[in-house]
C-alpha cells in the first residue's frame, strides 16, 4: 500500500500540474476531437496530417498558437484553433509532446546521398534534440514535402535560419534529403 | 517500484494518465479483474471505436462485441467506390486487431435486451451479461415517407446508403447505363447519415458522366430547402461541372422548387415530386431514416425515431445501463457522422471507466470534421466546435466553419488529401 501511494505521489506531484490542467479535465477527453486525424498517440502512417507525437512541446505550442492568430495558413487546423483558448492550447501540446517516439530508418539509408546533406544543413535544428524545430525523420513524407512547397512558394513564412539553410541547397540536394526522410517511420518508445 | 513508474509513464504518454493512477489505485481491491462486462451491439466506426478505446482505459474489462459482418464496409469514401474511383477492398476492414487485443468478437445477431436482468439474446442463442450495454446499430429506414417504396424496391432502386451489397448494386447499375441515361437521387429529409454525403454522391457521379457518358445528367430531388455546405458544392458544381448552364451534368431541385419525392411509379420509372414526375434511367431513393430495427424494438428509440441520451455518458434516456453511441444516438445537436460518432465513442467510454470507479464525470469535448470530395484533387470541409450544456443536455454548436469561398486550388488539392489521410486514421483508430 505504501508503495502504491508512493507511486501517486511521485505522479501527483511531476505530472498531474503539466497533464492536467484542472482535476476534472482529462487530457484525452480534451484531445478528443484531434484523435480522429492524428491518432490517440499522436501517430500516423503516411498521409497529408502530420504525426505530432513526440514533437517538442514548443513546436507544438507555436504552431497551434500561429494556426490560431492566423500567421501561419492551413485548411482546417485554422478553423479548429479558432476558439481553443491558451490554457487548452498548452494541454494539448502537453500531452503529445510528451509521448515518447523513437524514428527507425525502413531501409538502409546511410548510403543515401541525402543523409550526410541531412547531417550538414539540418540536423542542427531538427534532429532528436531538436527543441522549438520540428523533427523531421519518421514524419509523413506526403506532409513534409506540403510543407516544403508551401516554403518554397511563399504560403508558409521561414525563419531566418530556415532560409540561410534552404537557399544553401540546391533543387537537387533538397530531393536528396525528401528521398532520405522518406525512408524513416516514427513508433511508439515504451 | 520503479516498474510500475515506467507502466505510469508509459501510459501517460499515450495520454491515459488518468486512467491509470485509478486503475494502480483500485487494484488495492476494490475491483477484482474480469468481473466486469461490457457488451458492445454493432461494429460499425462508433462500435469498434468504443471497444477499442475502453480496453486502452480499462484492460481488465471484459468486452463482447457482437456483430453479425466478420467485415465491416465503410461508408466514409464510399462515393469513390460507387464511381469506379476505388476497389470496394480498400472499403472493408476485420476484427482481427480487437480479437488480438482481447476483445471478444461474436459474429452474431443481437436480437434482444433485457435490462432487468441486463441480458444481451443473440440470434444463434447465446446469451451475453453485463454490467453496461453499449447500442451501436445504426441506422434504419423509414419508407413508407415515398408512396409506393417499399423495402424490397432497394433491388431495384437501391439507396446505397451503407456498404456492401447495396453500394455496389447502384455502382453496376451506374457502369452499365447508356450514356444519354438519367440518374436521379432523392435525397431525404433531416435527419439522416451524413447531412452532405448525397451532394458528394452526386458530384462524383457527375464527374464520372462528364467523363464516360457526356450525354448523361444527374439530377438530386431534395426534400430539403437547403443543404450542407451548398454554396461550396454549388461553386465546385459551377467550376468543374458547368453547374447552373443549359449542359450541367447536374442538376439540384431543393424542396421550395418542387424537388421533394412524393411516390415511386415503379412501372413507369418515374418519381413524382411537388414539381410533378420525373423519369430516370438509374434511380438512387435515399430513404428518411430512423434509429435502426434493433434500436426500436428494445425501447431505446423516442417518437422522432432516434435514440435519446445523456449527452454526458451516452446512457439511454429511456433504458438504464443501456448506451447509444453513432448514428442511432439522438445527441442534439451533433449530426450523423464518422466523426461525430467516434467522439461519442471516446466519450461514452470515458464515462464507463469513470462511472465503474465512482469518480465524477468529465466535461464531454465534441467536434464534428466532415470533408466532401466533389472531384478529382478536389475537397471540401466543414468543422464544428461545440460546447456541451449540462442543464439542458444539448450539445450547443459553437462555431461552423466552412472551407472559405475564396479558397484557391491548391486549399482545395489539399483537403481532397486530407479527407484520405482522415478516412486512414479513423480506420486505424476504429480496426487497427
Amino acid at each position: 500500500m505504501f508503495r502504491m501511494i508512493a507511486v501517486v505521489m511521485i505522479w501527483l506531484t511531476q505530472f498531474w500540474g503539466q497533464v492536467l490542467a484542472q482535476p476534472a479535465v482529462d487530457s484525452l477527453m480534451v484531445s478528443n476531437g484531434c484523435i480522429n486525424c492524428h491518432g490517440t498517440s499522436g501517430l500516423r502512417e503516411g498521409g497529408i496530417i502530420p504525426s505530432i507525437a513526440g514533437q517538442p512541446h514548443a513546436y507544438l505550442l507555436q504552431t497551434l498558437t500561429q494556426y490560431r492568430d492566423g500567421s501561419l495558413k492551413g485548411t482546417i487546423m485554422n478553423r479548429v484553433m479558432e476558439r481553443v483558448d491558451e490554457k487548452h492550447a498548452r494541454l494539448l501540446a502537453s500531452r503529445f509532446s510528451s509521448i515518447n517516439v523513437k524514428a527507425r530508418s525502413t531501409v538502409d539509408v546511410h548510403a543515401a546521398p541525402g543523409e550526410s546533406i541531412y547531417k550538414r544543413q539540418c540536423a542542427g535544428c531538427h534532429d532528436d534534440k531538436a527543441d522549438s524545430s520540428p523533427r523531421l525523420r519518421g514524419q509523413n513524407i506526403e506532409y513534409t514535402r506540403a510543407v516544403m512547397d508551401d516554403l518554397q512558394k511563399g504560403r508558409r513564412t521561414m525563419s531566418a535560419d530556415m532560409t540561410a539553410a534552404v537557399s544553401a541547397l540546391s533543387d537537387t540536394e533538397l530531393q536528396s534529403v525528401l528521398a532520405y526522410l522518406e525512408n524513416w517511420t516514427l513508433e511508439l518508445d515504451h | 517500484m520503479d516498474q510500475e513508474r515506467r507502466r505510469l509513464l508509459k501510459w501517460l504518454a499515450t495520454g491515459i494518465g488518468l486512467s491509470t493512477f485509478y486503475t494502480m489505485a483500485m487494484s488495492a481491491g476494490a475491483t477484482r479483474r474480469g468481473d466486469f462486462t461490457v457488451v458492445v451491439i454493432g461494429g460499425g466506426f462508433a462500435g469498434a471505436t468504443f471497444a477499442r478505446t475502453l480496453k486502452r482505459l480499462d484492460p481488465e474489462v471484459r468486452i463482447v462485441l457482437v456483430e453479425p459482418n466478420p467485415q465491416y464496409h465503410s461508408c466514409p469514401l464510399g462515393a469513390e467506390f460507387l464511381v469506379g474511383k476505388r476497389s470496394e477492398q480498400s472499403l472493408k476492414f476485420n476484427y482481427q486487431r480487437l480479437v488480438e487485443s482481447g476483445i471478444e468478437v461474436v459474429y452474431d445477431h443481437a436480437i434482444s435486451i433485457n435490462p432487468q436482468t441486463q441480458q444481451v439474446y443473440t440470434r444463434t442463442g447465446h446469451i451475453f451479461g453485463y454490467d453496461r450495454c453499449v447500442v451501436a446499430t445504426g441506422i434504419g429506414f423509414r419508407h413508407h415517407t415515398i408512396a409506393g417504396y417499399e423495402p424490397a424496391d432497394e433491388q431495384l432502386f437501391p439507396h446505397a446508403w451503407g456498404g456492401g451489397e447495396q453500394l455496389r448494386l447502384l455502382n453496376r447499375q451506374l457502369m452499365e447505363m447508356r450514356d444519354g441515361a438519367t440518374v436521379l437521387i432523392a435525397a431525404p429529409q433531416d435527419d439522416y447519415r451524413c447531412p452532405p454525403g448525397p451532394y458528394e454522391r452526386a458530384s462524383l457521379i457527375a464527374q464520372y458522366l462528364q467523363n464516360h457518358k457526356p450525354k448523361s445528367q444527374v439530377i438530386v430531388l431534395d426534400a430539403k430547402p437547403r443543404f450542407a455546405k451548398q454554396a461550396q458544392f454549388e461553386q465546385a458544381w459551377t467550376q468543374l461541372y458547368d453547374y447552373g448552364s443549359e449542359d450541367s451534368v447536374i442538376r439540384w431541385i431543393g424542396a421550395r422548387e418542387g424537388g421533394t419525392v412524393r411516390a415511386l411509379d415503379r412501372e413507369g420509372r418515374r418519381l413524382l415530386t411537388d414539381s410533378g414526375p420525373v423519369a430516370g434511367d438509374v434511380i438512387n431513393i435515399i430513404p428518411a431514416q430512423r434509429a435502426d430495427n434493433f434500436a426500436h424494438r428494445n425501447g431505446l428509440a423516442a417518437d422522432h425515431g432516434w435514440c435519446p441520451v445523456n449527452t454526458q455518458t451516452l446512457e439511454s434516456l429511456q433504458v438504464p445501463g443501456v448506451h447509444v453511441i453513432g448514428d442511432a444516438a439522438y445527441a442534439e445537436k451533433l449530426p450523423k457522422s464518422a466523426f461525430a460518432a467516434t467522439c461519442q465513442a471516446r466519450v461514452c467510454a470515458l464515462a464507463i471507466h469513470h462511472m465503474r470507479r465512482g469518480l465524477p464525470l468529465l466535461k464531454p469535448y465534441y467536434m464534428n470534421v466532415c470533408y466532401s470530395l466533389c472531384g478529382d484533387d478536389y475537397g471540401i470541409s466543414v468543422f464544428l466546435d461545440y460546447r456541451h450544456d449540462a442543464v439542458t443536455n444539448i450539445i450547443e454548436v459553437e462555431t461552423l466553419r466552412i472551407t472559405p469561398l475564396e479558397a484557391v486550388r491548391e486549399d482545395h488539392s489539399r483537403e481532397a488529401r486530407s479527407a484520405y489521410s482522415m478516412f486512414e486514421s479513423m480506420v486505424k483508430e476504429a480496426f487497427g
